[in-house]
């Protein structure tokens, strides 16, 4: 058995598979399929600080290999969350992750001030990378200053490690990374979904009520491994955190030689509740295989000739 | 609670046009399955075509064993059908919450292939009735088997049974039953749904949407309710006929 542990920052996963945002709830669900103790961490489904009912359905529409979905951040708003979902949240043995969003700064700012007491978090994840909501969303994760501005912003009020959730969507992920690294931000999460839509022909109408929405599954798995590479090659001492295309172990460790310190499955769950385990198993036997003591030996151990 | 288990496929044939009844052993699913939940099925072999499972209603469940009823309607249903005997289909289940205990004496109505929860609902409640319509004759499940439970049957072409829908055969017995329960296309539920308001039965319907999860972790088969946005797969797929927005469902752009 080959150590699993990784460091993200300053936060201890006990191995490096996390759940992504909104593909797991809280762990509620999956959580009566297998012992939710077994994952490294979860991340909840992203928090505005008002209640959003979420975009017109449908909703959700498969695609070649992958899925789009236009939920909308459909959520119960901060406060009740913290009063309805963190008491069950709080008890999970694994690290928990909040993931939150805002239609600007201020709000930001108020959600963080209601969370920043709450023990059990361990990091908070910012998703300024949603392309289903009109304000805050995909706007804001496209602008360096933006993403600069906010990240700058919220670490004056918290202590709590900044994970900065970022959008596929743009030329150059690098530079949207640094201007979030630069203004405080602990580490990187890549990818979110791309920006995608479908068309019924037969009635002229778009697949989705809401026109548009994301790609995720193992459709995007090769672009979510160019950012990844991209993000660590550029900052190759900020810790990355591999989202986009996980369906099987070996997905992940190719995240994981790319470049992410830890990964995060999300639809691929669907298609297979207990992924999210049989990753971890996976990388602890490629480990052993391979001869890597520690699974954070993994992290960029891509061979490169140039 | 649900389970997601590999199950063999012990019987598997047609029963209709394009519609199959398969039967897949898979003790855990089936001890805890009532009237009404569903599964999210798909091939054992990992591919990405298709990417998601496929929800389908549990249409009966004895000797550890549960029975689908799956009509191809494109390529998800197409595998699925394809399948044989002896092969193995990863089952999620059951999931949902089934239909309320009737009260009293019970009309089932079918429109196409909502007839399967509705097998599984007549055989569980003796004293019920099932109304079941159908465009034509070879669309029509062959109901043979079912001793348990008495049947009507309409098409729109008068090929076999009456010629009518399933709304019209129900109105003329409505005044015999105390509860009704429904699946189908949703111009009918919405019309059962007003014969009973106005009969003041109590009627419960069962809702179709597309799901990713299925298990009421995704949002992604949401519908607006009286009482706000509810999840098909979690609290529903079976609903209250008074608590749709029906507007809403007639509305909505695509589907
Ligand atoms: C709770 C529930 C129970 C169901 N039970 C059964 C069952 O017992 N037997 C059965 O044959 N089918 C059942 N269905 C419908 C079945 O899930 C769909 O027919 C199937 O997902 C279509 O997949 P496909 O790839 O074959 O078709 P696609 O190529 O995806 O679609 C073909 C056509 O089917 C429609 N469709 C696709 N998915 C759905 C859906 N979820 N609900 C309604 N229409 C859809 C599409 O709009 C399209 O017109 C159920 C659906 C739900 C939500
Ligand atoms: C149904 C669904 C809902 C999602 N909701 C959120 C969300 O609320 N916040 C967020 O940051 N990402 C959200 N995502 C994006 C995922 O967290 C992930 O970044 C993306 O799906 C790529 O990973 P995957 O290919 O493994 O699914 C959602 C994805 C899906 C499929
Ligand atoms: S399909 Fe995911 S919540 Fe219903």
């Amino acid at each position: 058995m080959s150590d699993l542990a990784v460091n993200i920052g300053n936060v201890r996963l006990k191995n490096p598979v996390m759940v992504a945002s909104g593909c797991f709830g809280v762990g509620r669900e999956y959580g009566e399929l297998f012992d939710l103790s077994f994952l490294g961490g979860i991340v909840t489904k992203t928090v505005t600080l008002e209640p959003r009912e979420g975009n017109l359905p449908p909703r959700v529409w498969e695609t070649p290999a992958g899925m789009l979905n236009s939920i909308g951040l459909a959520n119960p708003g901060i406060s009740a969350f913290i009063e309805t979902e963190i008491p069950f949240f709080r008890e999970l043995d694994c690290a928990k992750i909040i993931s939150i969003a805002g239609k600007n700064f201020g709000e930001f700012v108020e959600i963080i001030k209601k969370i920043d007491a709450l023990d059990c978090i361990d990091a908070i994840e910012i998703n300024v990378s949603c392309p289903n909501v009109e304000e805050g969303g995909l706007a804001f994760g496209t602008s360096p200053e933006t993403v600069s501005g906010l990240v700058s912003t919220v670490r004056k009020i918290t202590e709590k490690p900044l994970w900065v959730k970022l959008t596929p969507n743009v030329t150059d992920i690098a530079e949207i990374g640094r201007s979030a690294v630069d203004a405080g931000a602990d580490a990187l999460c890549a990818i979110n979904t791309l920006s995608a839509m479908e068309i019924d022909i037969g009635r002229r109408v778009s697949r989705l009520g809401n026109i548009t929405g994301g790609l995720s599954g193992a459709a995007i798995r090769p672009v979510a491994l160019a950012k990844v590479f991209a993000l660590h090659r550029a900052l190759p001492d900020v810790p990355v955190v591999g989202i986009g295309g996980i369906t099987e172990a070996g997905d992940a460790i190719a995240h994981m030689l790319a470049g992410a310190s830890a990964v995060q499955v999300g639809s691929g769950i669907f298609r297979s509740p207990h992924l999210p385990i049989e990753v971890v198993v996976g990388i602890d036997q490629y480990c052993e295989f391979y001869d890597f003591p520690r699974a954070e030996d993994l992290t960029g151990a891509l061979n490169i000739e140039e | 609670m649900p389970v997601d288990v590999l199950g063999k496929i012990t019987d598997k044939r047609i029963i209709a046009r394009d519609t199959v009844r398969i039967v897949i052993d898979a003790p855990s699913v089936a001890e805890n399955a009532k009237p009404g939940q569903f599964v999210m099925v798909s091939q054992s072999l990992p591919t990405f075509d298709p990417f998601l499972r496929r929800p389908i209603a549990i249409s009966g469940a004895e000797w550890g064993r549960i029975e689908l009823i799956v009509r191809v309607v494109g390529w998800g249903t197409a595998v699925l059908a394809n399948s044989e005997e002896g092969d193995q289909l990863r089952v999620l289940g059951p999931l949902g919450i089934g239909f309320p205990p009737p009260a009293g004496h019970l009309a089932l109505v079918a429109g196409g292939i909502g007839i399967a929860p509705l097998l599984f609902a007549g055989r569980n409640w003796a004293k019920s009735r099932l109304f079941y319509g159908e465009t034509t004759a070879d669309w029509i499940c062959d109901l043979s088997r079912e001793k348990s439970c008495e049947f009507d049957i309409a098409t729109d072409d008068g090929s076999v049974g009456e010629k009518c829908n399933a709304v019209e055969l129900l109105k003329k017995k409505i005044d015999q039953f105390e509860h009704v329960f429904a699946c189908g296309p949703e111009p009918m539920l919405h019309a059962i749904a007003k014969l009973c308001k106005r009969k003041k039965i109590p009627c419960a319907v069962s809702l179709e949407e597309r799901m990713a999860c299925g298990v009421g972790a995704c949002q992604g088969c949401t519908i607006k309710t009286k009482s706000g946005y509810r999840r098909v797969c979690k609290d529903g797929p079976v609903f209250d006929a008074n608590e749709i927005i029906w507007e809403e469902l007639d509305e909505r752009p695509c589907g």
